[in-house]
Parts: structure tokens; sequence; C-alpha cells
């Protein structure tokens, strides 16, 4: 599970696309001192003809592009790129972020944010591949005090068994399939609840709020069940 | 009102005065047996000053003509018959023709005025009304809503308020009501602003409305029926009123106007300098640790490196919260922001706030109490995160290093009340409630550099969900301050615009 931490064995490509020269500068040294090959773009169209011909393992956009709509780029992008995107936004694009990524990104990143956040979201999307290819639905899935046996639906906190209902533990099924990375409410309500729910987000808080009484240590403090707040949620993994 | 007044017919007035004399004649017969014509005179002349009294001048002329003739005819030889005998009863026809018109005149004229006057009673009456009811009209549409209700009751006739706007003439009011303006219409209507004067075609009359001698737009009459003067003056004087009433709103909403634009353009200003200096210390101090690092690097120890890397990422955490009040004051102010509410569970919203907060917390016990039961709070889960991020924020600044802060919620039924409690100095009464006003530094901030921007935030953020956020002793009264946030508990799927918090705000202070 730690490959990539160090130097990865083969270098991952990452395709920046980012107009603004100071940030493009940020990621390009932070990314190379990591042991990743960088490519640039500053325009969205620059980003999709370098996407096509240069085919990154992995695209990093910010949703602030003079020449075309962050959300816009993705669900362009998405038409035939099946590699993990990442977008950047910046604190007044909450909307922005939401829609991007329900059109298709994979995770999020709002400015200002550290290296180590930046190394994390990319180290667990390109250990998923991307968001289609989803983990497998069947072994142990393990992180921090959680053990989940999903073949025998058997969930465990510090050694600790407990007992979920049946929607509780499609809620957390749900999130394992995403481990690591963001979803969205919509995606969740949509996986958990069906298509017709998309809309009931209240559904999802009562559930996640019961989900967290009884994985969490402290649910104000959640150490495995994360709150994005107004994106969705994050199940931390290791 | 004032143009019904004399409708009787003329006829039946002369016809009076006739039946009048002829009554005199009738009484005069008797007297007639004593030869006394004197006696028979003032019969006449009575007849003839009743007519005048009742009936005005012309009547009382065609009495007088009547009486004289009646007079020489019945009374004066050769009886039944105008020619007269002697001419020393000249005199006495002349006398009875002379004292008959001059009362006619003066009776005539009297009857002219107290009907005139009356009319000017009913006038300053309904103009009375009129300037009461627009006192009272608060908007426009309650504004023309008057002037058609009193056009409506006083002169019978639906009415429309026509504006001049630099594109031409619009009708105001009711929207919803089409007085048909044909270009014919219209090309009257620019006449009648034109020639500032009342201009009637057919059933329908134009009043321009004049303020300072510049016309402002008109009142159109459809179906209207009135041509004496006094009626025209009447509605002349209601436009103007009308004109004079949407003139002050007009004058009072550039008021508020322009007070709204002086008080962003202090806020902007206060905004700068305060950014100025905000800003600055931090990047100053960031820029002097870079240097530092860049020109001797290779000759400080470890220990002084990571020093100043650590106090550039605080100095740029601290930059980042300034930017950050900055925007949410900007947007709070410019009255814009929409609060966007959904059910969210409270504990959450502090989860979020509190993994914000990360760092500046981490040497804090940090005492979370939220009933499990505690129904779902509808608000803008970004805004009241915002909110306990600042309340903690400052909680860490302003409290001494390690002392534990408490985090509790209540369900109050109607309303749910968070508090953030903390062991440091306290404020003074008599600050509580200013540190919720904007750039209000307390001592403690002046000291530690806070913008003065962050509870007013929180104030600003809780009025706008229709709640309430204040300072108060702790509950258990040891030294520290408790905030307190009421949020209401029901929510009514109201849009709430920071318009109405703003003037709530003020209020407030």
């Amino acid at each position: 599970m730690n490959d990539v931490a160090g130097a990865p064995p083969v270098a991952y490509h990452l395709l920046v696309v980012e107009d603004e020269a100071q940030m493009r500068r940020f990621l390009r040294v932070t990314l190379r001192v990591n042991g990743y090959r960088v490519t640039e773009a500053t325009t969205a169209t620059e980003a999709m003809a370098i996407a096509e011909t240069r085919r990154p393992d992995l695209v990093i956009l910010d949703l602030g592009l003079p020449d075309l709509d962050g959300v816009t780029v993705v669900g362009k992008l998405r038409t035939w790129f099946t590699g993990p995107i990442i977008v950047v936004s910046a604190r007044q694009q909450e909307g922005d972020k939401v829609r991007a990524l329900d059109a298709g990104a994979d995770d999020y990143l709002t400015k200002p944010f550290g290296t180590a956040e930046l190394l994390a979201r990319i180290r667990v999307a390109l250990r998923h591949g991307n968001r289609i290819g989803t983990e497998p639905d069947q072994g142990v899935f393990q992180t921090g005090d959680l053990r989940v046996d999903r073949d025998r639906h058997d969930v465990s906190v510090r050694g600790q068994s407990v007992k979920l209902t049946a929607l509780e533990y499609r809620l957390l099924d749900a999130m394992i399939r995403h481990a690591g990375r963001v979803v969205t409410q919509r995606q969740l309500l949509r996986e958990v609840w069906g298509e017709a729910h998309v809309e009931e987000a209240h559904y999802l808080r009562v559930y996640m709020s019961a989900l967290r009484r009884k994985l969490e240590e402290n649910p104000a403090r959640p150490k495995l069940l994360l709150t994005e707040q107004s994106v969705g949620y994050r199940l931390r993994s290791d | 009102m004032a143009a019904r007044s004399t409708t009787e017919p003329a006829w039946i007035s002369y016809l009076t005065a006739f039946a009048a004399v002829a009554v005199a004649t009738l009484v005069a017969f008797p007297m007639f047996q004593l030869r006394d014509l004197a006696n028979i005179v003032m019969v006449y002349l009575l007849a003839v000053f009743l007519v005048a009294a009742v009936l005005g001048t012309g009547p009382a002329t065609l009495a007088t003509v009547l009486a004289v003739a009646s007079f020489v005819y019945f009374f004066v030889p050769y009886y039944y018959s105008f020619i007269v005998a002697d001419f020393r009863s000249l005199p006495t026809f002349a006398l009875l023709f002379c004292v008959g018109l001059v009362a006619a005149t003066l009776t005539g004229r009297l009857r002219a005025e107290a009907v005139a006057g009356r009319e000017r009673e009913i006038r300053s009456q309904a103009l009375y009304q009129l300037s009461r009811g627009l006192a009272a009209a608060e908007t426009r549409a309650a504004i023309i809503a008057v002037v058609r209700e009193h056009v409506q009751e006083v002169f019978g006739c639906s009415s429309w308020l026509l504006e001049c706007k630099s594109d031409g003439l619009v009708v105001v009011e009711p929207a919803g009501e089409d007085p048909t303006l044909t270009p014919e219409v219209m090309a009257f209507a620019q006449r009648a602003l034109r020639e500032r004067s009342v201009l009637r075609a057919d059933t329908l009359l134009f009043v321009p409305m004049i303020v300072a001698s510049e016309p402002v737009g008109l009142v159109f009459c459809r179906g209207i029926d009135v041509r004496d003067v006094s009626s025209l003056r009447l509605l002349e004087a209601f436009a103007n009123n009308a004109a004079i009433a949407l003139q002050r709103l007009i004058i009072g909403d550039e008021a508020r106007e322009t007070q709204h634009r002086i008080d962003a353009v202090r806020l902007r200003n206060v905004l700068l300098s305060s950014m100025s200096h905000d800003f600055r210390t931090p990047l100053a101090s960031i820029t002097g640790a870079v240097t530092t690092l860049i020109d001797s690097g290779a000759s400080i120890d470890q220990e002084t490196r990571t020093d100043l890397m650590h106090s550039i990422r605080e100095d740029a955490d601290h930059l980042e919260v300034q930017v950050r009040n900055m925007l949410d004051v900007t947007r709070l102010e410019s009255g814009n922001l929409q609060v966007e509410r959904d059910w969210h569970a409270l504990e959450e919203v502090v989860g979020c706030a509190l993994t914000r907060l990360e760092r500046s917390l981490a040497s804090r016990s940090i005492k979370i109490e939220i009933p499990a039961d505690l129904p779902l709070v509808a608000m803008d889960a970004l805004l009241i995160e915002q909110m306990l991020v600042n309340l903690l924020e400052n909680a860490a600044r302003y409290t001494p290093p390690g002392s534990p802060i408490e985090i509790t919620a209540a369900d109050h039924e109607e309303w749910i009340r968070i508090t953030i409690a903390d062991h440091g100095p306290g404020i003074p009464a008599a600050e509580r409630e200013a540190v919720f006003k904007k750039f209000y530094r307390g001592a403690g901030a002046k000291v530690r550099g806070g913008s003065g921007l962050g509870l007013a935030i929180c104030r600003a953020i809780a009025q706008l969900h229709g709640g309430f956020v204040w300072v108060d002793d702790r509950q258990d009264g040891a030294p520290g301050s408790a905030f307190q946030i009421d949020l209401p508990s029901q929510w009514e799927n109201q849009q709430v615009s920071t318009q109405t918090t703003r003037n709530n705000t003020k209020d407030a202070e």
C-alpha cells in the first residue's frame, strides 16, 4: 500500500492545469521532488490538447481558468479520459467544486492547501485508478480502528463487533468503495437510496450521524467518516 | 359634487319667478279695493326680494319685469291695459323697477357667493382628504391608489398616472388595468405636458403634474364630464399634490441611497486601512523570515531554521484568516448573500470547524457535549461553521495556551442553544455588546492583532438565521467567557436576505 510514498517505481505522469505562475511553480517543484513527471498547461484548451497527445496518468485542474469553465472542462475530459482528475478551487467556488465532482472529477483541493494534503490526494487517486473501477466488493477492508469483513458483512471497531442496520451497512459499504476519496452527497444518496432520492440530503445526515455514533470514539471529532463541508464525505484510508 | 350642486333646470326657477309674481298679483287685488298703490308696490317688491334670495339674479330680473308689467296692467289706469293714463305714476314704476333690479343683483350676488363658498368648502375638504391620504401613503402604489380613489369619489371617473421618464411617458399604476393609450391619447398627453395646462378631448382629461414649474407626469382621466373652472382647478390641485407626494418619496429614496453609499465608502476606507495593517504585519514577518533563509540559510542552525519556517507558516495562516474575514464582511455588507439553509447535524458542523482549526487548537483539550437526540438544525452549514471557527479562533487567541474549551448544545424546543465556553480572562460587562461591532478591538485584540471583524461576522451570520449570538458569564461561575448562539429550530423555508439583517444589526447597535 505504501509503494508510492517514497520514489514510485514507475514515475507517474501528471498534467497540471493552472493559470497562475506562482501556483504552477509550487506544484511543479513539489511534485517533481516527490518523484512525479509533470507537464504544465495554462489554459483549458491547451490542457485538453496535451491530455490527448501525452496521455497523463492524472490531471490536476484549477477551476478558475481564464478560457473555459472548470466544470465544462471536467465534462469534456471525461468523455474519453479515464484517469483520475483532481480539481483545485478557491474558497469562493464552493458550488463549482461540487458540480465538478458530480461531473466526474475524483477529488478536490481548496486553496490554500499544504503539500501533505496534495500528495495524499494524488496517492489515493492513483491507487484507485479512476472512479469507474472502484474497490472490489470482497475481502477485508481496514482503516484506523475500523475493520470490515465485506464477505460476511461483519463490522468491528477496536476489536469490538458493531451491529449495523441494513441501511447503515450499505452506507458504510458505499463509503468503503470510495475509501480515501471524497464522495458527494448526491453520489451517496444515489448509491444507497437510489436515483429518486438524490435531493434528500437529510436522510444522509441522519444515517451518517447514527453510523458515527457506532463507529467513532467521538462523533463530533470523527477520525474515520470525515465531513467535507457542503461537498460530501470522505472515509479515511490508511 | 361641486359641479352638480346647481343642477336644477333653469326653466323651473323662471317658472317659479313667474308664479311668485302671479301670487303677488292675487294678494294685491284685495288691497286694490283700498286704492293703496304704495302697499301693492310693497307686495311686488316682496315677491321680487323673495325670488332674488331663493333663485338668484336671473329669475329675480324676470320677476322685476313681470312685477312692473303686472302692476301697470292691473292696477294703473287704464286697467287691463299697458296704456298709462296718468303720467304721475311713472316714478312709481321706475322706483319699483330700479329697486327690483338692485335687489335682484345684490341678493343674486350674495347667493352666488354662498354657493361658491359652499363649493370652495367642498373642494378644500376634498383636497384636505386627499392630502391626508397622501401623507399616510408610504409607497408609490399607495400614493397612486389614494389619488385614483379620490378622483373616482369626487369626479366619478377612472384615472391613471403617467410619469415622465427619460424614454417618454410611462403608465405608473395600476399595472393590470389598461388605460388604452392610443397614439392619439399619447399625443394629447404630450401636448398637455408641453403646454402645462389641463387639456380636454371628449371625455378624456389630461391634467399635468407640476413640481417647481417642471412637469413630472400627468393624471389621465377617462369618462369625465367636468367643465366648470373650479372643478378643473381642483383636479389640478389633486395632480400637484400627487406629484409632490411622489417627489417626496423619490427624495426619501435618494437620501437613503446616499446614506447607504456613504456607509459603503466609510466601510471601504476602514477596511482598507485595517487591511493594510493586518496584511502587512504578517507579510513583513514572512518576507523577513524567508529572506533570512535565502540569504543566510546555510549559516543558521537547524533549530533556528525550523523555527523560522514555522513562523512563516503561522503568518501565512494568519493572512488566510484575514483574507477570509474580509471576504465575509464584504459579502455580508454587499447584501446579496443568500443563506442556503438545509437540515444539518450540529455535531457534523462542529466537527468541520474543529478540523479546520486543528493546528491552532492542538494544545487545547476540547470537551464537546452534544445530546445524541439533538434534532437536525436548519442552517447554512458553511456560515455556521464559519461562525464557530471565528468563536473558537477567538477562544484560542485570547485565552491562556493549554486552557480547555467547552462546546455544548441544548435543545430548548423553539431554539437550539450552542455555547462555547473558555477559561480566559472573560470580557467586562461594559464591553460585551461592543465586541460584536465592526472594527471594535478590545484591550486584548489590540495586543494580539485581531481584525475586529470576527465577532461582527458572527453576529451577522446568527441574525441571517433568525438567531442571535452574545457573550455571557460562564454558567458554573468560573472565570471565563461563554459565547452563546441561539438558532431557531423552526424553519419556514423562507429566504432571508442580508438586507433585512443589516437593518437589524443597526437597530441592535
